[in-house]
């Protein structure tokens, strides 16, 4: 020990508690090259508390006032020195002590952490893998379709699905003929009592109309068009995947920023759900020309309805419906539907059933 | 108790009973400790929450001066961090998948459903008053004043219990439960508190609250009857229609004349409301203290409604602007609220209080922190 140098050292006041009762004794500190020494007098041998082994109470820099230590050389005991050059010159003989160093060395494990998961999910959209997608294909068809009810449940809330026996008929002929032509697959298709001019897929094969577009329809090619593109999204499980991308965005978020981020997330997450991605969309047309192929339906009531609805957003009736599909593709829509060699059609429904089909919220629309 | 360690010996110093004071040491650098927790939040995928959460109490507790010493937080983020795990992969997600597991076996539209979402809601529910007193447990041992732990005792079951079932009557008693309910709360938390070998003192009447408690209930009634009669007074003066006519295809709505009219009327009104609860709060918090001792000192509470209603809108609107970025700013202010206006009357013994054996709890505030509530 430097002890016969320690007197020539600047000698600094503190107090120290041994941890047992809550009695403070007045302490004689100095920074020996060892450590700090602290004396109480009366003829006490001076403690010695190794730079290396101090702990603070909280974080301390240069322009810190005070500081309240403690080091397992003494179990249990504190010293507290309210000496602003004590510090100051602590600082630099015990550096793991300020704020910077303690947080880098709880923070770089995770900071790992965070770069592994960034890397991973660079990876994967990279290799245009979506671990949703595939979570989604592992859902049981039982969860599913209770999913699919409860979407449809809650937006109808308030609404009503319309039957009527001649509306639900010609609507059940229209789903066989579509569902045979879809490879088998079995879609539950409802009319919702809503006059916005929308249409949407839920988990579970389920399928929802709005009266508002039986109504802006001209013909049923053009509800079979809207149909097949809807079942194209469920065939690809697209409802359920976007179910599972919100959810886990969320907990994400929330993670990352909190309860107080909660604004700025739900903001986000609103941008994510306004529509499927053009990939999406471009899949879900592949499957509704294909299905209106092999159901002998001619594929261009398919273009003009969502030419129409593009065209809605200058100033047409039928404009809601562009906030909730962003992405302009009617023409590669039309050039689709065009590019595809003819085939023998006839029209969706008989002009009895499509009478029917319209009528299905009770009062008969238009003609 | 002559304790001799390592080089040292403290003979118990009979130095007869110490005054105390307690202050607020202002602690520079809480903002920039905000933003680079936020930032080392967001790269580690929200996992340092627990670590930055933790750097700020350290700070806040290092704020709080007893007779010019600081407090002193050793909890650590890894214990937060495994109390949230722990709670929401053995507690929570149970719950919830459990739950799911329901709808797809029993069908979404069983009978039994509500019923479990009762039971759901019902857990819950206690769960909550387990998570207040487990937060506080938590807290207490993790603080230190020269040295000398604090501690909860009791049972968290219990607390909970009582905590659910004098919530449960609030409706039934149209409220007048409170005063007593509060009383009840305060008493079982306080009576359990230790501060080295000895034990915290509440023996306080919820008689005394009443009268305050009837001028803010009737005046809570008066409030929103006036609030009714005013937007419909406002609306009518611009000439609104309160009845607003369905646009058919689009939500009915009121417009931004209406909003015009009735939002200044409806912050008035929040604003008195905010009066009448911070009087009455003010009151409850000084009376507690009033009846709070610990080893023959007594706490004096001076608080005051204007001076609440400033603190909670002021903080309100600090993490309200900053997108709860500067939280740990608020949280600061609270504390340093209630350290200036609570003080410390009498003297106490302190070569007296021994350190008693240390509380085996190891994780920390798990459920507080997945269901989102503090402690009290």
């Amino acid at each position: 020990m430097s002890t016969l140098s320690s007197a020539t050292l600047d000698a600094y006041g503190g107090r120290l508690s041994d941890g047992h009762t809550a009695t403070a004794l007045p302490a004689t500190v100095r920074l020996v090259p060892e450590g700090i020494e602290i004396a109480l007098g009366g003829g006490h041998t001076p403690l010695v508390w190794p730079y290396g082994e101090l702990t603070a109470a909280s974080p301390i820099s240069s322009g810190t006032d005070d500081v309240l230590l403690s080091c397992p050389a003494t179990p249990g005991a504190t010293l507290f020195v309210a000496d602003r050059s004590f510090v100051g010159a602590l600082v630099h003989r015990a550096s793991h002590l300020t704020a910077a160093s303690q947080r880098w060395r709880f923070a770089r494990p995770l900071l790992a952490v965070g770069a592994v998961a960034a890397l991973t999910v660079a990876a994967l959209w990279i290799a245009d893998v979506s671990p949703a997608r595939g979570l989604a294909g592992l859902l049981p068809t039982k969860l599913r379709q209770s999913l699919g009810r409860q979407a449809i449940q809650s937006m109808s809330r308030g609404r009503g699905i319309c039957e009527t026996p001649q509306g639900s008929a010609a609507l059940g002929r229209l789903t066989e003929r579509l569902s045979v032509a879809a490879g088998g697959k079995r879609f539950n298709i409802r009319v919702l009592n809503w006059s916005l001019v929308n249409a949407f897929a839920a988990p579970g094969e389920q399928i929802v109309l709005t009266r508002g577009l039986i109504e802006q329809a001209n013909g049923p090619d053009e509800v079979a068009g809207v149909l097949t593109h809807e079942m194209g999204h469920g065939l690809e499980l697209h409802p359920e995947t976007a179910i599972i991308r919100v959810i886990g965005l969320s907990a994400a978020v929330e993670l990352m920023l909190g309860g107080g981020g909660g604004v700025l997330a739900n903001v986000g997450l609103l941008l994510t759900q306004l529509g499927y991605s053009r990939a999406a969309e471009r899949e879900a047309d592949a499957h509704a020309l294909q299905i209106l192929e092999k159901a002998q339906i001619s594929p261009q009531g398919f273009a003009d309805f969502f030419k129409r609805v593009e065209e809605g957003e200058r100033g047409s009736p039928i404009r809601e419906i562009s906030l909730l599909r962003t992405h302009p593709l009617s023409a590669e829509r039309a050039r689709l539907a065009e590019s595809r060699p003819a085939y023998p059609v006839t029209r969706a429904l008989a002009d009895d059933d499509w009478r029917a089909l319209r009528a299905i919220c009770g009062e008969l629309a238009r003609p | 108790m002559p304790t001799a360690i390592d080089g040292f010996a403290t003979a118990p110093q009979r130095v007869g009973a110490e005054p105390l004071a307690l202050a607020w040491k202002q602690q520079s650098g809480l903002i920039g400790l905000s933003i680079v927790n936020f930032i080392l939040r967001v790269l580690t995928l929200g996992i340092y929450h627990f670590w930055g959460k933790t750097e700020v109490r350290r700070r806040i507790w290092s704020a709080v001066r007893l007779n010019g010493e600081p407090l002193e937080y050793t909890g650590t983020g890894k214990e937060l961090f495994t109390g949230f795990l722990v709670v929401l992969l053995c507690v929570f997600l149970p719950l919830l998948l459990s739950g799911g597991a329901l709808v797809y076996v029993l069908g979404p539209h069983s009978r039994l459903l509500p019923a479990f979402q009762l039971l759901a809601y019902i857990v819950f529910f206690f769960l909550i008053g387990v998570a207040i007193h487990r937060a506080l447990r938590y807290r207490l041992a993790r603080t230190r004043w020269r040295g000398i732990r604090g501690r909860l005792e009791g049972s968290s079951l219990r607390f909970a219990w009582t905590y659910f079932w004098t919530a449960l009557l609030i409706p039934f008693t149209l409220g007048w439960i409170m005063p007593w309910r509060a009383t009840r709360i305060r008493s079982l938390l306080n009576n359990d508190m230790r501060f080295g070998n000895r034990p915290f003192r509440f023996m306080a009447r919820s008689g005394p609250l009443y009268g305050r408690f009837a001028v803010a209930w009737i005046g809570t009634i008066v409030l929103v009857v006036a609030a009714s009669a005013g937007v419909a007074v406002s609306m009518y003066l611009v000439g609104v229609d309160p009845q607003p006519v369905a646009v058919p295809g689009r939500p009915a709505s009121v417009g931004p004349k209406a909003v015009a009219a009735i939002v200044p009327v409806l912050l008035v009104f929040y604003l008195l409301f905010a009066l009448i609860i911070a009087w009455y709060q003010a009151a409850v918090t000084n009376h507690f203290a009033a009846h709070t001792s610990y080893e023959g000192a007594t706490f004096r509470g001076n608080l005051t409604a204007w001076s609440m209603i400033w603190l909670v809108i002021s903080n309100l609107l600090i993490v309200l602007l900053t997108f709860g970025l500067l939280a740990p700013v608020a949280q600061a202010r609270a504390i340093r609220y209630m350290v200036e206006r609570l003080s410390i009357d009498g003297a106490v013994p302190l070569a007296d209080i021994m350190q008693r054996a240390e509380d085996p709890i190891r994780r920390g505030e798990g459920l507080a922190q997945v269901f989102d509530v503090d402690a009290l």
